[in-house]
């Protein structure tokens, strides 16, 4: 375990780009899934982390625009780049080998 | 969203990152929640959206400050750990005295709510750009007609195009008729009324209207009335008459009399001043080539040059109206250009009322605050031995002052939310009592601004004041504040206190003084005799009668005999104007022996009746005799004329016998003196009118008016199928009966008085609750004195009058401060007043018994409860 590198993403990351891996999604999406998550986070505060998460490479984001009864609506999507989708994948196999080389339940009992 | 300035305080990047895409998400649930929403429901989503635009930037400005150090972040959060404290503490203060609590919220949010409706539907009506293009630069040319009275007098064709070449700053200029009525037949569909305007093609493009399909008028269309004839139409009637088909383009728009072709239709939210569903290019209205100076009948609207300024203009019109009037007396003397911005000619006409009311509305709000402001001096004193006890224990200025701050602020937001749900709910309340004149009614929504701006300034009053104990117990010597004991008020508050239920007093008095004219005002109107019944009186427009006089008048004939046969039926006549339904006529009037140049000639209201009219109305015959079966176009021509005219026109003269004529027409003799009738509204005196009859020129569009012996709506089927029988395609519209027509004219004055009523009853509560909590604190810091009274035999009666005395002094003191504001203020109120003065003594000396009454019963009220302590107990309170 020791020579494991602890991974790049953080949960939300990795839930976000878990979803990103199935095909692009609004931010609106996005946020939907967290919720189902549980995870409670304002408008915002989600948006800045999308943000950050461009500007380190693991996302792409652009504005969509349609008119609706005379109005210009916009709206953020995503979707994921390689590099995004290589921190998954790194991340996955991080937790996978920490469980297959870490602790039993019943060490774990008796720690 | 926010304003842009507020949105500043982001930087760039959060903007950019955090608040532009959150805001885009917020605005596409809002349309989604918009979509099908019931009118209620819209205007609490908009205030929702905008509440929520507020609370994203609060939640970035949030986020940017936990960007910043860590060190300053954990500071932070100490500072909203404290925080957090003050409010729970402020909040169990605030429990701890309910009474005070739940006055004091309820005050505010009167204060609030009453602000934010009525100002919301100010700022809607008054303060905001109407729909248009560039809507600020847009003006109206009027003529100002000192012959006739009138200030909003249109053009003639030909001087319309004067104005057009001859006053560059104001660079697009279009022409409007009235409204104008059209009866569209064809299309398989049944005969239908509908109402529209020929208009300049310049017109459409200079508001900036955008067709839904096929394009707008434009200036190609003004070139020849020889091309076939184009029409736009609006929404309304595309989808109802052409199921909002696109062939509807280039298909042609029949009515009686002619036919255009469609070549767009306009979006359904475009409005111009009143209904209008077809617009046709003003060459093809038959007076445009014919009316040369004489059929003044055209509106001017344009649009001032980007380098012109609304005075240029006026001089530059004033200018070249004084030339025409001088080279067209016989059609333009005395009239003067007079350019008006459009949105102060739309608007004018209410302007005076509701700034006057919220005037009101503004005073209702000083009331509150000083309530407020009264509750918390007297909370105040209770708690200045508690802040001197802290200031003693160590605890720190800013500390304490956190604390009240905190209650000051949770009071505000509780009368803020209460305030809202008022507003919220006075606005949907005065909807339906806006009357139907108001332009820009459906416009009327609560403004968040307004919202924001109350609450902010209930805010402001609750921390003045609320801060008040602080500043004492850190100014004044702690020791002693608690040697004292924290009673008895120092003479510093007391004055405060005593002026503040004088300014109640007084604030009241002249809003109750303002209702109370209004009230009277309205009495009178309501009293007024418009010269005719309006009981069991019903009015329609006939349309697509024969075009041919003389078949036209046969038919009317026909319908008359046969409505004089139908059950239900008393009487049945038309005319060419009805009263206060809007609409008037003159003409120049030429009395025979007696030769004027046309231009001196005097003007006169014109109508045409037939002789069942004046039945149906109960127009009594004064003089003369009345039309008959005989007066027709064989007979020699005949008029009416009413008092008003016969007494202007031949003073100490029998008119009956002189021969007359309208507009130079042939002459008519005058047979009979009819009784004047309020024509263009109930305050409008009777105004001089002259009647010829229908059999000699009958109009192309009757109105019709018919008495019944009952329920006029119930005799409407029974009316519609004597008129069908008669005439199957005849066009039956505008249904409206005279009762209705008579509410209408009462409406505007009937929703100012109802709420400047509203604003007078409010005033009085508050005073009385002022008054009352001021004299109730007074008689509780006096009890050990009123004690010491009672124990050495004074009369509790005694005791009693000696406060209300007190009260009584300060009331007097604010009633007269207030009646003095009541008449300067007066002034505004001229214009709204129907048969009273603005300084009527028995409306300001009834408004001032009332709150004298309210404020003795709550000096009373205090009183009884000093004397119905027994002397030993209010002793023991020491």
């Amino acid at each position: 375990v020791s020579d494991l590198k602890i991974p790049d993403l953080s949960h939300l990351q990795f839930l976000v780009i878990g979803q990103l891996r199935s095909g692009e999604a609004s931010g609106r999406a996005i946020r939907e899934t967290l919720r189902r998550f549980r995870v409670r986070q304002s408008g915002p505060a989600f948006y800045q982390m999308m943000a950050r998460m461009e500007r380190s490479g693991l996302a792409e984001g652009w504005y969509t625009q349609e008119v609706v009864e005379g109005q210009v609506m916009k709206e953020r999507h995503y979707r994921i780049t390689p590099a995004g989708a290589a921190a998954w994948w790194e991340c996955r196999s991080f937790y996978e080998q920490a469980i297959a080389e870490g602790p039993d339940e019943e060490g774990l009992a008796h720690a | 969203m926010p304003p842009g300035w507020l949105l500043r305080l982001l930087d760039p990047g959060t903007r950019r990152d955090a608040f532009e895409p959150a805001w885009h998400d917020v605005a596409a649930e809002h349309r989604e929640r918009m979509r099908g929403a019931r009118r209620g429901r819209r205007v609490l989503n908009r205030l929702w959206l905008r509440m929520r635009g507020w609370f994203l930037l609060l939640q970035c400005l949030s986020l940017q400050r936990r960007l910043s150090s860590v060190q300053q972040t954990s500071q932070r959060t100490g500072m909203m750990e404290g925080t957090a404290r003050d409010f729970r503490f402020a909040a169990r203060a605030l429990q701890r005295r309910p009474g005070f609590t739940v006055l004091a919220a309820i005050t505010l949010a009167l204060g609030i709510g009453a602000n934010t409706a009525i100002f919301s539907v100010v700022r809607s009506v008054l303060l905001r750009s109407l729909p248009y293009a560039d809507a600020d630069r847009l003006v109206v040319i009027w003529g100002d007609n000192a012959t006739a009275a009138s200030t909003r007098d249109p053009h003639a064709p030909e001087t319309v195009q004067d104005y057009m070449r001859e006053v560059p700053a104001v660079e697009t200029m279009a022409a409007i008729t009235p409204q104008w009525s059209f009866t569209l037949v064809g299309d398989g569909a049944a005969a239908e009324r509908v109402h529209g305007f020929y208009v300049s093609g310049t017109f459409l493009p200079m508001l900036g209207v955008q067709p839904v399909i096929g394009r707008v008028l434009n200036a190609e269309d003004d070139r020849s009335a020889d091309a076939a004839p184009v029409a736009v139409i609006g929404y309304g009637l595309w989808q109802r008459r052409f199921g909002g088909a696109e062939s509807v383009l280039g298909s042609e728009l029949r009515t009686v009399g002619g036919s255009a072709t469609i070549v767009g239709v306009l979006p359904a939210s475009f409005r111009w001043r009143e209904e209008a569903e077809v617009w046709i290019p003003v060459v093809y209205n038959s007076f445009w080539s014919t009316g040369g100076r004489r059929v003044r009948l055209y509106e001017i609207v344009g649009r001032l040059a980007p380098d012109a300024t609304h005075e240029r203009a006026q001089a530059e019109a004033a200018r070249l109206s004084a030339r025409l009037a001088a080279e067209y007396p016989e059609n333009l003397e005395g009239i003067r250009a007079r350019v008006v911005p459009l949105l102060d000619d739309v608007v004018g006409p209410v302007r005076r009322a509701l700034l006057v009311l919220l005037g009101a509305a503004g005073l209702v709000l000083i009331l509150a605050c000083a309530n407020v402001a009264s509750l918390l001096l007297v909370r105040g004193d209770g708690r200045r031995r508690e802040v001197a006890v802290r200031a003693a224990l160590g605890g720190t200025r800013r500390r304490i002052a956190r604390e009240l701050i905190a209650e000051s602020l949770l009071l505000g937001l509780a009368g803020g939310a209460l305030g809202m749900l008022m507003a919220l709910g006075g606005v949907r309340a005065l909807l339906p009592f806006v009357p139907a004149g108001i332009p820009r009614r459906e416009e009327i929504a609560i403004d968040g601004t307004v919202l924001l701006f109350t609450l902010a300034l209930a805010l402001a009053t609750g921390l003045l004041f609320g801060l008040a104990p602080l500043l004492e117990a850190f100014r004044a010597d702690a020791a002693a504040t608690l040697r004292e004991g924290g009673r008895g008020a120092s003479p510093g508050r007391r004055r405060a206190r005593a002026v503040l239920v004088v300014a109640e007093v007084a604030v009241a008095v002249m809003i109750a003084g303002g209702a109370s004219l209004l009230l009277r005002s309205f009495g009178n109107l309501q009293r007024v005799d418009p010269g005719f019944q309006t009981e069991r009186v019903v009015s329609m427009d006939l349309s697509n009668l024969p075009a041919d006089a003389t078949e036209r008048i046969t038919l009317m004939e026909s319908i008359y005999d046969r409505l004089a046969s139908t059950a239900g039926v008393l009487a049945a006549g038309e005319v060419s104007r009805i009263p206060l339904l809007g609409g008037n006529i003159t003409s120049r009037l030429a009395i025979e022996d007696r030769p004027l140049p046309q231009e001196e000639q005097p003007e006169i209201d014109f109508r045409r009746a037939s002789r069942g009219y004046f039945a149906a109305m109960s127009i009594p015959l004064l003089d003369g005799r009345m039309f008959e079966a005989g007066d027709d176009v064989t007979a020699a021509p005949v008029a009416l004329i009413n008092d008003v005219a016969a007494e202007r026109f031949f003073p100490n003269e029998d008119p009956i016998g002189r021969a007359v004529s309208f507009g130079g027409g042939q002459y008519l003799t005058i047979i009979g003196i009819v009784g004047g009738v309020r024509h263009l509204g109930l305050a409008d005196a009777p105004r001089p009118e002259a009647y010829v009859h229908t059999l000699q020129g009958s109009a192309s569009n009757p109105q019709l008016l018919v008495r019944t012996s009952a329920d006029p709506r119930a005799a409407l089927p029974a009316v519609r199928t004597a008129i069908r029988d008669i005439a199957p395609a005849i066009v039956i519209s505008r249904v409206t009966t005279m009762e209705e027509a008579r509410a209408l004219a009462l409406a505007g004055p009937r929703f100012n008085t109802m709420l400047f009523g509203l604003f007078a009853a409010l005033a009085l509560l508050l005073a009385a609750i002022g008054a009352y909590g001021v004299m109730a604190y007074s008689v509780a810091q006096r009890r050990r004195e009123i004690g010491v009274r009672l124990s050495v035999g004074a009369r509790p009666r005694d005791v009693a009058a000696m406060i209300v005395r007190d009260g009584m002094k300060l009331a007097l003191l604010g009633l007269a401060i207030g009646i003095a504001g009541a008449l300067g203020a007066s002034r505004a109120l001229r214009g709204l007043l129907y048969g009273v003065s603005p300084t009527d003594g028995l409306a300001l000396g009834a408004a001032a018994a009332i709150i004298a009454v309210a404020v003795m019963l709550a000096c009373l009220l205090s009183a009884r409860r000093a004397t119905s302590v027994h002397p030993i107990e209010a002793l023991r309170v020491e």
